[in-house]
């Protein structure tokens, strides 16, 4: 399918449940709240036309600014050959969403990833320990916009330094 | 004119001539073996240069250059320093099976050369039961890998002592029956008499009557000195070196040069049961020195075996097993009974 | 991390049984076979595994905290260290993203150029493959051999850019500097050395019994496994899948280029060498097409040094020799990236190891984590 047809395709599907986005050059991008996901991912997979099979990237987003965390999911479907972005966002304290590593097994250590280094929580996750970090790891979720490592110093903008 | 088989007896007479009969044995005794292991250590350290060398060779590398011209040195360099090193013994291993492994290894490995013939006249003791106690020797080895493998606390040593002690007991068995052939052939199990039932020309090898014992001898044998494509107890990329991890220093060094000595062992029953161990290949060339002959051809099996280990990938622990009881053996036991039946037709 | 082994058999009531009982044993960060720092932990009864735990983590260096803290221009660098046997691609990757975010033209020259250098990585990225799974496997001189060939890649490419690891070669709108005047006449060279070389391997190795019988029928992935699992690369497309994103999804100049994509037929450890095999003789028509059609012209566009690509996101993604390796850039307008998410192949493939070598022996797990060829810095980032 092609994206116009796809962001139509979803559109009519799931009508309230998920808000367009801007299209991440050429893929179509949704925004799906956190309690819709289980039976958005259910639909993505069985339905004949859309059949996402395979979950290409899983990454966690943080904006302080807003006070919004997220989950970002990249799907593939190699029996039709198109691509899905959907985006969950949560309020910053206390994130939680459900665990699509029951739809795409991949899904498992991306999401163990994600947990470790933006705090989020994956209900339902068959394997919740820390993937990359130390099990001891103590000193804050190190992917967020505003931690406060003792190693991590923000370079100026470019153009600006003393 | 090199014969040493001459040098041996005017020495023997000489030392008779003054001194009394238990004296004499004993001197004797001790002066063969002095011999005999002074020139397995020597051609211990020269196999292990022309292995790397060879290996070398095949990798289109040119391997040891600096010690010495060509490298020759080398492994005399490596000797000392292996001297050197500290032998650490680990915490928690059991020390005296810990200390006495590699030592069962090292001088198993001498016992079976005191029944290989090096020459015409130049064999430590030509026992009547010649090939029979080197097969039953030559197992040995397995008491000394299980001690190591066991002693040492690990459980990668572990691992590696039991698949080796499950390899070489499974092997033994078509190496012993391969062999057979050769014997009915001889009628003797004595070395000596093996050998001058080959003189000739070389058509009176055994080699030509016993094919399927001679290719049958030689694949058990590689897996009985653990090289590849059978050196699974050895192997670094499963089981970081198996059975001697935690051996250091001298021992190790015990370890290593044992292989080497046990590989030229091998190499040096078939040359004598197969190539017809000292007798030159043509008459006229007899002027070569008898002890020039079997050094040449068991030098040349030994050349085989490293070519083997730097051309085939391993095989797994399985495929040998089953290799070994489930088409080995019914070879071997086909050659018997085919030699057998052959021997009664035409004699 | 601490990990029981199960629980003991109790004997039968009135009798004494032999009891078994499983065993942990750690394939620790050092080891020989395990391509880089990767800890396997083996739950085994015997010889048999039960289970394969990967304990990954040795080699995470922060690159995505990082790349929030330096312009798109100075992040070039850190992609080579991403993958160092395949860094071209991996510049590659980077380039196609923000160009992509940015809507940048990059000129003809350039993009064939991208494609040689790719494509030459790949044939060194599958040489040191076919080096390591061989040397895993018991065979030695396959090893050395396999370096020899990649010698004369990293030779050209010393030729080009002047390192021999890590080449830092592309750049946002083309590459840094042009050929030099013999590189093309060297390359056809090395071309028309790789067809014999290819075959001297395959003899060596393809049809030897005691490498099919550590390699056939084991570490069996059927395709739909392989989909769900996200694998991608030769692994996949052992499974069965044509599927190669330089022919379904072109990006820079492959559109132009006549390849095949190899498949293999049972998803072993066979076909996932086969297919790598076949790859680098496909990799060597590319370049030589490529090097007959060299058009003349720029080598960069002009990109400004303060670039600062328009507010939005992207998700790009190429073959490098592993696999899949796609980047998601977002960006807020400024000289610096807001998020980058690295996907690498690696990360996916380790994933499905487990899946692969159960109730297989400790031999097959590395004939199978050989063949899977993974590299730790991929995986951890």
């Amino acid at each position: 399918m092609t994206a116009e047809e796809l962001t139509s395709k979803i559109k009519a599907t799931f009508a309230e449940k998920v808000e367009e986005l801007p299209a991440v050059t050429g893929i179509p991008a949704f925004r799906v709240k956190a309690e819709h996901l289980e039976e958005i991912c259910t639909t993505l997979v069985s339905d004949p036309e859309l059949k996402f099979d395979n979950l290409s990237c899983l990454g966690g987003i943080d904006y302080p600014e807003t006070n919004e965390i997220g989950v970002v999911y990249c799907l593939f479907s190699f029996a039709k050959r198109h691509h899905l972005n959907l985006r969950v966002m949560m309020p910053r304290e206390n994130p939680e969403v459900i665990s699509v590593s029951e739809f795409w097994v991949a899904a498992n250590w991306f999401e163990r990833e994600t947990a470790e280094l933006f705090g989020i929580k994956f209900k339902d996750h068959p394997d919740p320990r820390p993937l990359l970090l130390i099990e001891e790891w103590d000193e804050g979720y190190p992917m967020r916009r505003d931690w406060e490592g003792k190693d991590f110093i923000r370079m100026p903008e470019v153009g600006q330094e003393k | 004119m090199f014969e040493l088989e001459g040098i041996f007896n005017a020495v023997g007479n000489f030392l008779a001539s003054f001194l009394g009969s238990p004296l004499l044995q004993i001197v004797s005794i001790i002066a063969v073996a002095g011999v005999v292991i002074g020139f397995l250590m020597v051609l211990a350290l020269f196999l292990v240069w022309w292995e790397r060398k060879l290996s070398a060779d095949f990798q289109v590398r040119i391997g040891p250059m600096r010690t010495g011209p060509h490298g020759v040195l080398q492994t005399i360099a490596d000797a000392l320093k292996l001297l050197q090193k500290e032998d650490i013994v680990p915490l928690t291993a059991d020390k005296k099976v810990f200390f006495w492994a590699p030592v069962v290894c090292f001088v198993t490995c001498f016992l079976a050369y005191i029944c290989i013939p090096f020459g015409k006249g130049l064999i430590a003791r030509d026992l009547n039961i010649g090939i029979l106690y080197i097969v039953a020797i030559t197992t040995f080895t397995v008491i000394s890998l299980l001690m190591a493998g066991w002693a040492s606390n690990n459980k990668y040593s572990l691992l590696g002592g039991m698949r080796s002690a499950a390899q070489i007991v499974s092997y033994e068995v078509p190496l012993s029956l391969s062999l057979l052939g050769t014997v009915m052939l001889a009628q003797s199990l004595s070395m000596v008499t093996i050998v001058q039932g080959q003189g000739g020309s070389f058509l009176h090898w055994y080699i030509w009557r016993q094919p399927l014992g001679f290719l049958l001898y030689v694949t058990a044998a590689t897996a009985e000195v653990n090289r590849t494509p059978f050196d699974i107890p050895e192997a670094e990329q499963e089981l970081v070196a198996g059975y001697n991890i935690e051996y250091s220093g001298m021992k190790f060094a015990m370890f290593f040069l044992a292989e080497f000595i046990n590989m030229f062992t091998v190499c040096a029953i078939a040359a004598t049961l197969f190539l017809g161990g000292w007798n030159p290949p043509f008459e006229f060339l007899s002027f070569i020195p008898s002890w020039v002959w079997f050094l040449g051809k068991s030098l040349f099996l030994v050349f085989i075996l490293m070519w083997f280990r730097w051309t085939f990938p391993r095989l797994r622990v399985d495929h040998l097993m089953a290799f070994a009881w489930k088409f080995l053996l019914p070879l071997a036991f086909l050659n018997i009974i085919v030699t057998g039946f052959l021997i009664y037709l035409f004699e | 991390m601490v990990v029981n082994s199960s629980d003991r058999v109790e004997p039968a009531p009135g009798g004494r049984e032999l009891e078994t009982q499983e065993f942990v044993v750690n394939m620790g960060p050092q080891h020989p076979s395990t391509h880089g720092v990767c800890r396997l932990i083996l739950t085994m009864d015997g010889e048999v595994l039960k289970k394969v735990v990967p304990d990954i983590g040795f080699l995470h260096r922060s690159i995505e905290k990082i790349a929030e803290n330096r312009t798109y221009h100075q992040f070039m660098v850190y992609t080579d260290r991403i993958d160092y046997v395949s860094s071209m691609n991996a510049n590659h990757a980077w380039c196609v993203a923000v160009e992509k975010l940015a809507g940048i033209e990059v000129p003809e020259r350039a993009e064939y150029l991208r494609v040689i250098m790719a494509e030459l990585n790949r044939i060194a990225s599958h040489l040191v493959f076919l080096a390591s799974f061989s040397i895993d496997l018991g065979a030695v001189t396959p090893f050395l051999y396999a370096f020899r060939e990649r010698e004369r890649i990293v030779d050209l490419f010393e030729m080009t850019c002047g390192q021999r690891l890590t080449y830092n070669y592309m750049r946002i709108g083309g590459v840094s500097r042009d050929v030099p005047k013999d590189f093309v006449s060297e390359t056809k060279k090395f071309c028309s050395y790789l067809y014999p070389r290819v075959d001297e391997y395959e003899a060596i190795l393809t049809e030897n019994p005691i490498f099919l019988g550590r390699t056939k029928g084991i570490g069996i992935l059927d395709l739909p496994t392989a989909i769900n699992y996200s694998v991608s690369g030769p692994p996949l497309r052992g499974s069965g899948l044509k599927w190669d994103i330089r022919k379904d999804e072109p990006y820079s100049a492959y559109d132009v280029f006549d390849f095949d994509i190899p498949t293999g037929e049972n998803g072993d450890t066979w076909d996932r060498y086969k297919v790598r095999i076949e790859e680098m003789r496909q990799s060597a028509r590319i370049i030589e097409q490529a090097l007959e059609g060299l058009p003349e012209g720029e080598i960069k566009a002009k990109v400004p040094a303060r670039f600062r690509p328009p507010k939005g996101e992207v998700f790009a993604r190429i073959e490098a020799p592993r696999g899949e390796m796609a980047y998601f850039i977002v960006s807020d307008g400024s000289t610096k990236p807001y998020r980058v998410k690295i996907r690498t192949a690696s990360f996916c493939n380790l994933q499905a190891l487990p899946v692969m070598a159960k109730d297989l022996k400790i031999a097959d797990l590395v004939a199978i984590f050989g063949s899977l060829d993974i590299i730790l810095p991929e995986v951890d980032r």
